[in-house]
């Protein structure tokens, strides 16, 4: 994750050296995942190049670190009319929040650098304006003295409209199909801040794959409440298109009588799988957890994490992954020490986070459990309640015991 | 004929819906520190000061017509305007110098207040304690409609000086041709010189930064519609003309009595005290309530014009509209500038005579900066479309700002160096 603030007035140069010039603004495609396209770059010897500036495909660009590096055959195209510049139409200026359903100033915006580069969100608060001073640093750690910690506020995409885009420079689609076509994600995100009626709603005019990837992303308290809102037949509808692995964790959070009324209505397929996984063992997660984990919160700097882990980790046996949590100490990203390693010691957590853990849950059966270790690829994974608390980790090494067991 | 009353008719309704924003400003325009700037004027130069109060009143009506016009037609206030043109770095000196001239202003009408309680024998903490206190529910308890009210109400409380000013018996044939050409005094090299610095300060208490942030944030809270565009402008000449109606009257209470008889002043507020012997003592007294209620309003719009600007420039809610929990910062940053000046006036470690001159110097320097942009947006097209500046309005305010700046500095190093 990235601020425009960071990468305005860079300086870019090319794999060879060569110095073109800094960084005036970011072109990107206003739809509803807003790609970023071209950079914008301001020659500093123009006479050398002939331009007073460059605007080069993002696909030109090597690395991202103290400079821009582009390749050494870089092409310079000219924008195109699709092509929106974010300091002309969102940088300063005021969005419709569409959840607060008020209106704000866009105070910097945030772009995210993988799996390809594009903007997810603007930040709102006073953390952007103390950074496009460039007085961030100094402000914070002034106000930690009197111990305020300032958090940015970030809007995501789909939560924002552009007033005067909205106002017909560019003609917005219907919102429900605006809404759409936005990553799931962002759209659970969205829907956990609407009432469930809104949610049931909207649910309805999508198509049942997407509805199902959206569901799959809300929090689990929030899935709890949509289902039951939903009636049997709209629940197994989404069921039968869920992934079987989450299917059974949501199941397994209805009672018996409501999970059976809405396997009858499953399609015979999925039902058979599903019952498959209900019926395999029992053994609740509980036994295996352990609480040999860490959390640091979504501010802390990386520095902070160093002494965390001194301070707390020296009796572990074992650790892999670091979990984060926001003041509610519930779950909202992951990390791994090798990511951590790679960080400067006063990057905040935040910026290099993952930001949709997978879980699991103290009803999910140890074989679905063993089954997501394997297909993530991950160490440990952690178990929530409902609150999106962690109420402790399931290790690769100790499902490994329960697999060996099994089998002799 | 029915008809053609029923035309008035509706064409008056339509006025008195747009009515507000500019008579308001206009009239705070003439705050304390603007009635004792009149009081000083009248005092020291006489009639001949009344040519600059009517250059003022033209300068005025045209700079605030402009503001206006801006937040009707774009939707926006000034300060959202100045960010999204020119980005956060001028917006945070904009603002930054804002604040401390309308620190300074609201601390001078403070201070007024202390004074001219005092001259009206009132305890002097518990009425500062109290105007301050007023003006915080005023703001925090009103909304947008009865706020207006009120202070269009406040605003009757200047025929105390037209009431002054009769009683002070002028030769208005005198007082009426002066508006036109300065004469019937002898004009030494030192009068000029006082001349132009008086009439400074007459210039810099009328048409202030502040004066231009409240009438476009003031217009853009009243949600005026674009049809009604000529009925505001209409409006905001009517508040120009109204505001400078009243120095006029001040500037004639003093001139007849204390400039005819020679009586020195040494501060404006004690003109109320001044005049007594001349005008008697009712007149004296009406002139000490409408200093007071001039604190009242100066100390309301001006720090509602910061904490206007601060949403401006910085994007966090702010209006009469919105509740006390929504607009926190709103309110706070309101709340905060009364009371620091409060502390400030009634401990004074601060010399309150160097205050006024540095605020009345900040003010006159950040004038300049302010008609830049507005005059930059008010004749830009992509921003006001077919409602932009005309060439002689352009022309005119690129006039009226370099003349301003000149005199600013002019006044700046005479000031400064005791000259």
């Amino acid at each position: 994750m990235l601020y425009f603030s960071e990468l305005l007035n860079k300086k870019v140069i090319t794999e060879k050296q060569q110095e073109l010039g800094t960084l005036t603004d970011v072109l990107f495609l206003y739809e509803e995942e807003p790609k970023v396209v071209k950079i914008v770059v301001k020659t500093s010897h123009p006479s050398h190049l002939n331009v007073p500036s460059l605007t080069i495909p993002i696909t030109n660009l090597v690395k991202l670190n103290t400079h821009i590096i582009v390749h050494e055959d870089y092409e310079s195209l000219p924008p195109i009319e699709q092509e929106m510049s974010v300091s002309e139409y969102l940088l300063d200026k005021q969005i419709i929040d569409l959840v607060g359903n008020e209106m704000l100033r866009v105070n910097d915006v945030v772009i995210q650098d993988s799996p390809y580069y594009y903007i997810s969100g603007v930040e709102i608060g006073a953390l952007g304006i103390l950074r496009r001073l460039g007085v961030e640093k100094q402000f914070t750690k002034a106000l930690q003295f009197i111990n305020i910690n300032l958090s940015p506020q970030l809007l995501s995409w789909g939560d924002i409209q552009n007033i005067e885009l909205g106002q017909g420079v560019i003609q917005l689609k219907q919102r429900e199909e605006k809404i759409s076509k936005l990553h799931a994600e962002d759209l659970a995100n969205y829907l956990e801040k609407t009432n469930i009626k809104n949610a049931a709603k909207l649910l309805k005019v999508l198509d049942k794959k997407k509805s199902a990837d959206i569901i799959e992303n809300l929090n689990i308290t929030y899935q709890d409440e949509l289902f039951h809102a939903l009636k049997p037949d709209r629940a197994a509808s989404f069921i039968d298109v869920m992934e079987p692995d989450d299917a059974v964790d949501i199941l397994l959070t209805f009672s018996q009588e409501k999970r059976n009324d809405i396997l009858e209505l499953v399609t015979p397929r999925q039902q058979k799988k599903l019952k498959h996984l209900l019926g395999l063992s029992k053994t609740p997660v509980g036994h295996a957890l352990t609480s040999e984990f860490v959390t640091v919160l979504s501010d802390a700097t990386v520095q902070d994490v160093f002494k965390t882990l001194r301070d707390e980790t020296n009796e572990f046996s074992r650790l892999s992954t670091l979990y984060v949590v926001n003041e509610k100490q519930q779950l909202v990203g992951v990390f791994n020490l090798h990511e951590l390693i790679l960080q400067k010691p006063d990057t905040p957590v935040y910026k290099f986070m993952i930001q949709d853990p997978i879980v699991i849950h103290l009803t999910t059966p140890i074989e679905i459990v063993i089954n997501k270790l394997f297909k993530y690829k991950l160490a440990a994974l952690p178990v929530l309640d409902k609150n999106k608390e962690i109420l402790g980790i399931v290790t690769m090494d100790d499902m490994g015991d329960f697999v060996l067991k099994k089998n002799t | 004929m029915k008809h053609i009353f029923s035309g008035i008719k509706s064409r008056l309704f339509l006025f008195l819906a747009v009515f507000g924003p500019a008579t308001i400003t206009a009239m705070a325009d003439n705050d304390a520190s603007g009635v004792a700037t009149y009081s000083i004027a009248g005092a020291k130069l006489g009639y001949p000061i009344l040519f600059i109060l009517f250059i003022t009143t033209i300068l005025l009506a045209v700079t605030q017509e402009m503001g206006m016009r801006l937040a009707v037609v774009t939707r926006k206030g000034l300060g959202d305007l100045i960010r999204e043109q020119f980005g956060i770095k001028t917006s945070f000196f904009i603002f930054l110098s804002l604040l401390v001239a309308n620190m300074g202003t609201i601390i001078v009408d403070v201070a007024a207040i202390k004074t001219t309680s005092s001259m009206l024998h009132l305890p002097i903490i518990p009425s500062i304690v109290f105007i301050l206190a007023l003006s915080i529910l005023f703001i925090i308890k009103g909304n947008y409609k009865t706020n207006q009210n009120i202070m269009l109400v406040s605003c009757l409380f200047y025929f105390a000086y037209i009431f002054s000013a009769i009683k002070s018996n002028p030769n208005w044939g005198d007082a009426a041709s002066n508006l036109l050409v300065p004469h019937g005094v002898s004009f030494t090299p030192s009068y000029w010189k006082d001349y132009i610095v008086i009439g400074m300060g007459v210039l810099g208490t009328t048409i202030t930064p502040w004066g231009q942030f409240f009438i476009s944030s003031f217009s853009y809270d009243k949600k005026i519609d674009l049809k009604k565009l000529k009925y505001s402008q209409f409006e905001t000449y009517w508040g120009a003309f109204l505001t400078n109606f009243f120095s006029f009257f001040m500037v004639v209470a003093t001139a007849a009595t204390l400039y005819f008889h020679a009586i020195p002043l040494v501060s404006g507020e004690q003109a109320a005290l001044a005049i007594k012997p001349f005008a008697g003592d009712l007149a004296g007294t009406l002139f000490a309530v409408g200093i007071l209620n001039a604190g009242f309003m100066g100390i309301v719009t001006v720090s509602l014009s910061t904490a206007y600007a601060f949403s401006e420039f910085f994007g966090l809610s702010g209006s009469l509209d919105a509740s006390f929990q929504k607009s926190k910062v709103f309110y706070a940053i309101f709340i905060f500038q009364l009371v620091v000046a409060g502390i400030i006036v009634l401990f004074p470690f601060i010399s309150l005579f160097k205050l006024v001159i540095a605020t009345q110097a900040l003010n006159a320097m950040t004038l300049p900066f302010i008609f830049y942009y507005l005059i930059k947006l008010t004749s830009n097209k992509k921003v006001m479309g077919e409602h932009r500046n005309s060439a002689f309005q352009t022309y005119f305010a690129i006039g009226s700002t370099i003349l301003i700046l000149f005199a600013s500095i002019y006044t700046l190093i005479i000031t400064l160096f005791n000259l």
